[in-house]
């Protein structure tokens, strides 16, 4: 693998995982409405 | 009516498990690969996120807050936003009737290769044993023949699965259902990810998908791919995610649930992504046919791309089979079962039907509508209705949704006080330039090239009489349809005219 793909691997990863990990710690850490 | 029974999600989890099992479906796995692969490999991931977050996610948050604001069917929701609107509702619901019909028998394939891929059943011509041996494939488009007994028995039990969870309701149905599947489906196809990267070639169909040609980034194209696929990825433009939020209690989160479900979907996306192009890289190394002859999507890669893929394994063949398959079905189930309860909803708003004869009436129609493409012409319906539903369907309903919500009635300012009122992430001015500029302006492109590329040339070279029955036909039967199921007036004695978008109560009421 081209060292190209893998940062750009390494960087959609970040982008995509880590902005599902955001919005869900966001709404763990204020979800104080309807939680289960 | 629907939105005043005791439907409703029983925790926020559950709501967003449906959520992204609905947006989560086929597309996922064997179209995103191939659209990131043809449009500037790593570099696409650029307009793709862009589109996510200019496109994708605001016209979630629009859809829960319509769902929310109004609460009801999508046909109820535009009524009750403007009395001539309510014709884009049933559209969206026909349109909905159409895609699940289809759905419903590609499920059936997947169903019945998951028990072919024990043993290998497709032997050493996968293409010839899918068109041939399983489909029994016409010659011509056009042709019906009889019923495929192969496709018919896993298409009955698709259609009772998918039925029986619907008769369970909200919280008893689909998101008990839920709560197994998509964890299923997680696990599943992660243990095949975690397989197809450990595999001789993965590495060079890894570098076919990831090298960035940034070029691409200066061609028109590219971007409009990269709207089209975040467009008809997150289930928007027919009806679920209305119908989905007007199940939720006042007092909920819009916005953060937008975001993670569109994050959600696209996670997936990426996973699928890897594990595909690891798998056509180890093809690739096997065949010695180099990735771009043999990367491909759709029909294509999953019935006749994979189970070669699955034949080269070096061990537990039939295991790598059964998981990918056995992912396809997890991953469109959760999306029919969404699909079929927008229906569902509509009928009850509308005609006052229960839940059991809703289920039955709207179901039971598609699942007989679903026998012409369970049929030996079947495919060749399938392919065409599919093609157009999704370019004179989806992409219009959304573009007439939003150029309704943002242009005519000027609703989108309402409409982001109501979210922000109950929100935890506020929506700011972007998101009304969002869907008011750069989602009808991206949304009229693609309509713009869809009609161009379907007028200019016959879809698969497909005679042009069959084009205009199981085509054209198609998604203008989808249109009047919707028009003459709004001209029927509302019983205002069981629906009411209006919602109060009254303050969201104390916490303790809704929990």
């Amino acid at each position: 693998m081209s060292a190209s793909a893998i940062v750009t691997m390494l960087i959609g990863m970040i982008l995509i995982w880590g902005g599902l990990a955001l919005t869900i710690v966001w709404a763990r850490r204020t979800g104080s409405r309807w939680d289960d | 009516m629907a939105s005043d029974t005791t439907d409703r999600w029983g925790t926020r989890t559950g709501f967003l498990l449906a959520a992204i099992g609905s947006a989560v479906g086929l597309g996922n796995i064997w179209r995103f690969p191939y659209v990131a692969y043809s449009n500037g490999g790593g570099a696409f991931f650029v307009p793709y996120l862009f589109a996510l977050l200019t496109a994708g996610i605001p016209l979630l948050a629009l859809e829960y807050a319509m769902g929310h604001r109004w609460r009801g069917s999508a046909p109820l929701v535009f009524w009750r936003m403007h009395r001539r609107a309510e014709w884009i509702g049933w559209w969206q619901v026909a349109v909905a009737f159409v895609i699940s019909s289809y759905y419903a028998v590609v499920l059936a394939w997947a169903a019945a290769y998951t028990w072919y891929s024990v043993g290998t059943q497709w032997g050493d011509e996968p293409g010839d044993f899918f068109q041939t041996t399983f489909l029994r494939a016409a010659e011509e488009p056009g042709q019906i023949g009889g019923l495929v007994p192969a496709v018919l028995i896993p298409l009955v039990l698709v259609w009772a699965i998918n039925l029986g969870i619907n008769y369970g309701g909200i919280s008893g149905g689909i998101e008990r259902a839920v709560r197994f599947m998509i964890p299923a489906l997680l696990i599943s196809f992660a243990v095949l990810v975690v397989r197809a990267v450990t595999l001789p070639g993965a590495a060079t169909g890894l570098d076919a998908l990831f090298r960035p040609d940034f070029s691409a980034l200066t061609d028109s194209s590219v971007w409009v791919a990269a709207y089209g696929q975040i467009f008809f990825t997150l289930s928007i433009a027919f009806a679920i995610m209305i119908t989905f939020a007007s199940y939720l209690p006042r007092n909920t989160d819009l916005t953060d649930n937008a975001f993670i479900a569109g994050f959600a979907n696209c996670s997936f996306e990426l996973l699928a992504g890897i594990g595909v192009f690891a798998a056509i890289g180890f093809m690739s190394v096997q065949s010695g046919v180099p990735v771009e002859e043999a990367a491909t999507d759709g029909v294509g890669l999953a019935f006749v791309a994979f189970p070669g893929i699955i034949n080269e394994l070096p061990g537990l063949n039939s295991l790598f089979g059964v998981l990918f398959f056995g992912s396809l079905v997890l991953a469109g189930l959760s999306s029919l079962i969404s699909i079929v309860e927008v229906m569902v909803a509509a009928l009850r708003d509308k005609f006052g039907l229960s839940r059991r004869a809703a289920v039955t009436l709207g179901g039971g129609t598609c699942a007989v509508v679903s026998l012409l493409y369970a049929t030996q012409g079947g495919l060749y319906f399938l392919d065409t209705a599919d093609n157009f539903i999704n370019s004179f369907g989806i992409a219009l309903t959304g573009l007439a949704e939003v150029i309704l919500v943002a242009w005519v009635l000027r609703r989108l300012e309402s409409l982001r006080g109501h979210a922000n009122a109950i929100s935890d992430i506020p929506l700011g001015r972007w998101w009304v330039v969002a869907l008011a500029v750069i989602t009808p302006v991206m949304l009229g492109i693609q309509a713009f090239l869809n009609f161009q590329t379907n007028i200019t040339s016959n879809y698969e070279g497909y005679p042009t009489g069959f084009l205009l029955i199981a085509g054209w036909g198609v998604a203008a039967a989808a249109l009047v349809a919707g028009v003459l199921l709004s001209l029927k007036p509302w019983d205002t004695s069981r629906v009411a005219l209006d919602v109060p978008d009254e303050a969201p109560p104390a916490e303790s009421s809704e929990s």
